[in-house]
């Protein structure tokens, strides 16, 4: 099968496209618009529209940018960061977004990922787990942009995530997130293992070879932003190297 | 005269994609909310969001159950996406048993019933293929073949009777893909959020 997806990440804060390390020392990349006109044009097989700052300033994310970015791609967008409500749901799918992704909010209160998922049907509804190593074999999960520690183990959470009736699991690791650093096959193993839900992975993937280790241990997709942004890597040449993922893209 | 689009309004929202995809074309286009806007439409789409439950109650609430059977059946052309196909069938499982609009016969099943090795919901692009015992009679099925579209759901449909279908290949098992009856094309993918070959799909059910 090949269904494996390549999914750039863009983390906006205020308009812009930004990159930070570990989700800290952020700096500007780009026009959120025009890149991921650029992703769907080279070959996206989904956009991945991150509301950095929304959560953790308590602010209300960007409508008009996610109208701005729906209209002009046409692959799926998925949207993250801030999303407290079924109304606010309903506004974001309404500007044009196809999945939310929930964090902060689904952590507070689990069951406003189950609520969401009456209504808009599980595969609607993504929940996205940033997490930390703390202890050989305990990884928490974090909230508000990586910053606040929660005392959940991650194990459980993906559990509970699954049984409140999500449809997919985003992972990223807080560790590796913006130091193209990748982490170990071992815990990678062990979340895929524990999780029956499709499972996307972002954190540190620079290069096809990470790539394909997430496609070896049944991962769904792939989330990759700094090595798009500062085309270290991009995403034609990913999809020419790689097998088990959609090749006959006609976009442009 | 230019044809009138009607985009069935369930209330749930995601709706975005399949705006744009008309929009593309530079349709004109509105949003359905009972059976007077039905009337003003040449052709119809049924959205592929939210659950079954939930957009079956809003569709009776709306009166529009019995409209869209009288569409079908004066013969007006129908696009049902992935859900929107599944509210066609006579009965869905999803949060328990249901009943659809009986217009395809058969039922919406969970993918869970098929013991198979991957993931659910099923969430990805994914090759559409010939069904060896479906008789082609236009470019539209053999246009689909070997291409990839994207798909997003947990429930199959399981058809009762011989329809005119394509299929794709999903854990090991092989399940409809697009299905073909009549004035009615309904497809498991979304062809709003499969790049330019979905819209090939738009402008084909545009252009009928």
């Amino acid at each position: 099968m090949k269904n494996f997806r390549i999914i750039p990440r863009l983390e906006v804060k205020t308009d812009h496209v930004i990159k930070g390390i570990r989700m800290e020392g952020l700096r500007k990349v780009g026009d959120p618009v025009e890149l991921a006109i650029k992703y769907f044009k080279d070959g996206a097989d989904e956009i991945f529209y991150d509301d950095i700052v929304a959560s953790l300033y308590n602010r209300k994310y960007n409508i008009d940018l996610i109208k701005r970015i729906s209209s002009n791609i046409h692959i799926p967008l998925l949207v993250s960061g801030g999303i407290k409500s079924l109304n606010n749901m309903h506004e974001i799918f309404n500007a044009g977004a196809d999945k939310v992704a929930l964090n902060t909010h689904a952590v507070r209160n689990p069951h406003l990922i189950s609520k969401a998922a009456r209504v808009f049907g599980s595969q609607s509804i993504c929940v996205q787990v940033q997490f930390k190593q703390y202890h050989e074999n305990y990884w928490e999960i974090l909230t508000e942009s990586g910053r606040e520690r929660t005392k959940k183990n991650i194990l459980d959470w993906i559990e509970k995530v699954y049984s409140l009736g999500a449809g997919e699991i985003i992972l990223i690791s807080v560790d590796h997130d913006g130091i193209g650093n990748f982490i170990g096959r071992d815990p990678l193993k062990q979340f895929r293992s524990e999780c029956k839900l499709p499972l996307i992975y972002g954190g540190g993937i620079n290069s096809n070879t990470n790539i394909q280790s997430l496609i070896d241990l049944k991962y769904d997709g792939a989330l990759i932003s700094n090595v798009l942004h500062f085309r270290k890597m991009d995403i034609t040449n990913i999809k020419k190297n790689l097998s088990k993922i959609r090749t006959n893209i006609i976009n442009i | 005269m230019t044809q009138r689009v009607g985009i069935i309004n369930y209330n749930i929202g995601n709706i975005g994609s399949v705006k744009r995809s008309l929009e593309f074309f530079d349709t004109n286009y509105l949003m359905v909310n009972n059976a007077k806007d039905l009337k003003k439409c040449d052709k119809i789409i049924l959205p592929g969001v939210g659950s079954f439950d939930f957009s079956m109650k809003m569709l009776k609430k709306k009166k529009l159950d019995f409209a869209i059977k009288d569409f079908f059946k004066e013969g007006k052309d129908i696009l049902a996406i992935c859900l929107g196909l599944q509210l066609l069938l006579t009965e869905s499982e999803e949060f328990g048993k249901k009943k659809g609009l009986n217009i395809l016969s058969g039922k919406v099943e969970n993918l869970k019933k098929f013991s198979i090795d991957s993931p659910i919901p099923h969430i990805g692009w994914c090759m559409v293929k010939k069904n060896k015992n479906s008789i082609v009679n236009d470019s539209f099925e053999t246009n689909l073949y070997n291409k990839y579209y994207y798909f997003a759901h947990g429930l199959i449909c399981n058809f009762k009777k011989k329809y005119k279908f394509t299929k794709f290949i999903y854990g090991n098992k092989s399940f409809v893909a697009s299905v073909r009856h009549k004035n009615l094309i309904g497809t498991q993918f979304h062809p709003e959020l499969s790049g330019l070959l979905g819209l090939d799909i738009y402008k084909f059910f545009l252009d009928k």
